[in-house]
C-alpha cells in the first residue's frame, strides 16, 4: 500500500521551544491512524505542517506523493481537512459556506484535475446536498451559522472536508464540542468513508473515541513521536492481564501466589486480575481445577488504550 | 474565485453603511446649501473646494463631495476594507480553511489586494455619482466654468468630474497597499485599519511641516491635491503624473512586502 503521508525529521521550533521534534510519520493507503497526544503535544502543529499552513523548522514532509511545503496547493485538492475547529462565517448559511470555499477552490481544482486523463477525472463541481447530508445539516443548511451550536459549526466543518471525494482526510480532533450522539456519528461517519477507500488521518486527546476507529495509532508527547505502529501491537507492548472467577479466592489466590509467583488482587466485580508474565493460561486452568477450585470464569483482558498511553507516557491522557 | 469574493464584498454590511455613510457627505452638503444659501454669496467664500459655485451648478457639488471626502473618510473606508482583507479572514479562524479549500497564498493576496482596490476606486465614484446626481435635483446645471475662467460643455464637465473620482480612488492605493501589509502582520482587522490609517494622517501631518519639505513629495499624501488641475484650462498634467508614480511607487513596496510576509509566515490563527 502506497505511503499517503510521510515525515522524516519533521521538526518545529519557536525560539528555543522545540513543539515538534524530529518525527517520523508514516500513514499507509487504507488505514485509519489515530494521531494520540495530550493537549500541547504538538499534534495541531503537526497538522498545520502537513497542511502547509506552518513551514517545518526542519525535515520533510510528503502527501500523496508530492511535497510538502512546495506544492501544498496540488496535495490539498485531494485532501479533506479539519483543523482545530471550525472557521465560518457567522453571517453565511452552511451552504453559503459551503459554496464559497468550493469557488475558492476552484481554479486550483480545475488545473489538477486537467493533468488526470480524461477518462478518470473526478467531478470538478462540489457535491454540497451529499456533503451536507453525510454530516447530518441538511435540514438546517440554509440557516445562519451564527444560530448554529459547536458541535453543528463542528459538523459544518467536516461538511466542507467531504464537499468532493477524497483520497485522504486529515481531522484534527473533529469531536471536540459534539454531544455523545454526535460522536458517535461521527465515528460511524469516519467508519463508512474508511471502507469506501477514504484514509483517515485523525488527531484526539480522548483515546476512548479514536480506539474503536483506527487501524493504526501514533503516539506523540512533548513533540516526539513515542509510538507508531497497528494499534493491537501498541496493546501487545503491554503485559496481558489475565481475570479469574473461582469458587475459592482464597485458596486460589494462595495457589498462584506459590505455584506461579503471580500477584493476583481482587477487582471490583469480584474477579482475581493479575499480570499473568509468562505463564500459560491453560497451565493456570489446569492448576485450579487440580487443585479442586471451581474455575467459572478465566478470561484475558487486552489492556484498552487508555492504559497503553499511559505505560508509554508515563502519565494519564486528560493532561488538560 | 474573484466574482465569489466581489459579491462578498458587496453584500457586506460594513459596505453598506460604508456607502452610506460616503453618499451622506454630498447629500448634507447638498441639502445645507439649497436650505441656508451660500455663504457670503459673492467669489471665494469659506467652506470646501467649489462649495460657493454649487447653488449656480448643480456639478460642482461632485467636485466639492469628492475633495472634501477625499481628505478623511475615503482615506478611513479605505483603511478599514484593506486592513480587512487578509486580517478579517483570520479572525475566527477563517484563513486556514480558505488555504485549504485550496488556494496558493499569493492568488489570494492578489485577490484580496485586487478586491480592495476596486473597493478603493469604487467609495471615490459613488461620493462624485451621488454629489452629482444630488447637484442636478437641487441646483440648475449647466456648462462649467474651469478654474481658469474658460467656459466648457456640461458633457465635458461631467467627464473631467468622472476623471476627478477615478484620481481619487487611485490616489488611495497606496493606501491599499499599506493596509494590506498591515493585515499580513496581524489577525486584528480593527489593528490593521488604526495602523493604516494612523500613517495616512501622521505622513499628512508631516507633509505640512515646512522642515520636511524636501521629503515631503515622498509622503503618499503629497500630491492628492492635484486632483483639482483637471479644472484647469488646458489641465496641468505634471501634478497628476506625480501622483500617479508616488502611488505606483507605494504599491510596488507595500504590496511586495505583504507578499514576502503573507507567503512565508506561519498561519497559527
Amino acid at each position: 500500500m502506497a505511503e499517503l503521508i510521510s515525515t522524516s525529521g519533521l521538526t518545529k521550533s519557536y525560539g528555543d521551544k522545540l513543539a515538534v521534534d524530529a518525527v517520523d510519520l508514516s500513514v499507509h493507503e487504507g488505514s485509519v491512524y489515530g494521531f494520540l497526544g495530550p493537549n500541547g503535544s504538538g499534534k495541531t502543529t503537526t497538522i498545520r505542517m502537513l497542511l502547509g499552513l506552518i513551514f517545518p523548522s526542519a525535515g520533510a514532509i510528503e502527501v500523496l506523493g508530492h511535497s510538502v511545503p512546495k506544492e501544498t496547493t496540488r496535495v490539498l485538492v485531494d485532501v479533506g481537512a479539519v483543523v482545530e475547529g471550525p472557521g465560518l462565517y457567522p453571517t453565511l448559511s452552511a451552504r453559503r459556506y459551503l459554496q464559497r470555499m468550493s469557488r475558492y477552490g476552484r481554479g486550483e481544482r480545475r488545473r489538477a484535475i486537467a493533468s488526470i486523463a480524461p477518462g478518470e477525472r473526478p467531478a470538478l463541481a462540489p457535491d454540497i446536498d451529499a456533503a451536507l447530508e453525510m454530516v447530518g445539516l441538511a435540514k438546517v443548511g440554509n440557516r445562519r451559522v451564527k444560530a448554529y451550536s459547536l458541535g453543528m459549526k463542528q459538523r459544518l466543518s467536516l461538511a466542507n472536508a467531504l464537499l468532493y471525494p477524497r483520497r485522504l482526510l486529515i481531522l484534527d480532533e473533529p469531536t471536540n464540542g459534539m454531544d455523545p450522539q454526535g460522536i458517535v456519528e461521527m465515528r460511524e461517519l469516519i467508519l463508512r468513508l474508511a471502507a469506501q477507500g477514504t484514509t483517515v488521518f485523525v488527531s484526539s486527546h480522548i483515546l476512548s473515541e479514536i480506539e474503536q476507529l483506527c487501524t493504526h495509532v501514533g503516539v506523540i508527547q512533548h513533540g516526539r513521536l513515542l509510538f507508531q505502529g497497528e494499534i493491537g501491537e501498541l496493546r501487545g507492548q503491554l503485559p496481558a492481564r489475565l481475570a479469574v472467577g473461582t469458587s475459592d479466592q482464597v485458596a486460589a489466590r494462595e495457589l498462584l501466589r506459590s505455584r506461579f509467583g503471580l500477584q493476583p488482587r481482587t477487582d471490583e466485580s469480584g474477579l482475581l486480575v493479575m499480570d499473568r508474565g509468562g505463564v500459560a493460561i491453560d497451565e493456570i486452568a489446569a492448576a485450579l481445577v487440580g487443585a479442586g477450585i471451581g474455575l467459572y470464569r478465566l478470561a484475558e483482558d487486552r489492556s484498552t488504550l487508555e492504559e497503553a498511553f499511559v505505560a508509554l507516557t508515563g502519565e494519564a491522557s486528560d493532561v488538560s | 474565485m474573484f466574482l465569489e469574493e466581489l459579491g462578498y464584498v458587496v453584500k457586506r454590511r460594513r459596505t453598506l453603511v460604508s456607502f452610506a455613510l460616503l453618499a451622506a457627505i454630498p447629500i448634507f452638503l447638498g441639502v445645507v446649501l439649497d436650505i441656508a444659501g451660500t455663504p457670503g454669496g459673492n467669489g471665494h467664500g469659506p467652506g470646501p473646494v467649489f462649495f460657493d459655485r454649487v447653488t449656480h451648478n448643480g456639478v460642482f457639488l461632485g467636485f466639492t463631495a469628492v475633495l472634501t471626502a477625499q481628505l478623511i473618510i475615503i482615506p478611513l473606508i479605505v483603511s478599514i476594507a484593506a486592513g480587512d482583507s487578509i486580517a478579517g479572514e483570520a479572525t475566527d479562524g477563517k484563513l486556514r480553511y480558505l488555504l485549504a479549500s485550496p488556494v496558493s497564498r499569493t492568488r489570494l493576496l492578489a485577490l484580496k489586494s485586487l478586491v480592495a482596490l476596486l473597493y478603493a476606486t469604487a467609495a471615490a465614484l459613488a461620493v462624485v455619482l451621488v454629489g452629482l446626481a444630488v447637484g442636478a435635483a437641487l441646483f440648475p446645471v449647466g456648462p462649467v466654468v474651469t478654474l481658469s475662467g474658460a467656459q466648457i460643455s456640461l458633457l465635458d464637465g461631467v467627464g473631467r468630474l468622472a476623471l476627478v473620482g477615478l484620481l481619487a480612488g487611485v490616489s488611495t492605493f497606496s493606501i491599499v497597499a499599506v493596509g494590506v501589509f498591515a493585515s499580513t502582520l496581524t489577525d486584528s482587522t480593527i489593528g490593521a485599519a488604526a495602523i493604516t490609517f494612523g500613517t495616512v494622517i501622521v505622513l499628512s501631518i508631516l507633509d505640512g511641516i515646512p522642515q520636511l519639505a524636501h521629503i515631503a513629495p515622498l509622503f503618499l499624501t503629497h500630491y492628492w491635491s492635484t486632483g483639482i488641475d483637471l479644472m484647469r484650462s488646458p489641465v496641468v498634467w505634471s501634478g497628476i503624473l506625480k501622483n500617479l508614480a508616488e502611488q505606483a511607487g507605494w504599491m510596488v513596496v507595500f504590496f511586495g512586502a505583504a507578499w514576502a510576509r503573507f507567503t512565508t509566515k506561519d498561519i497559527l490563527s
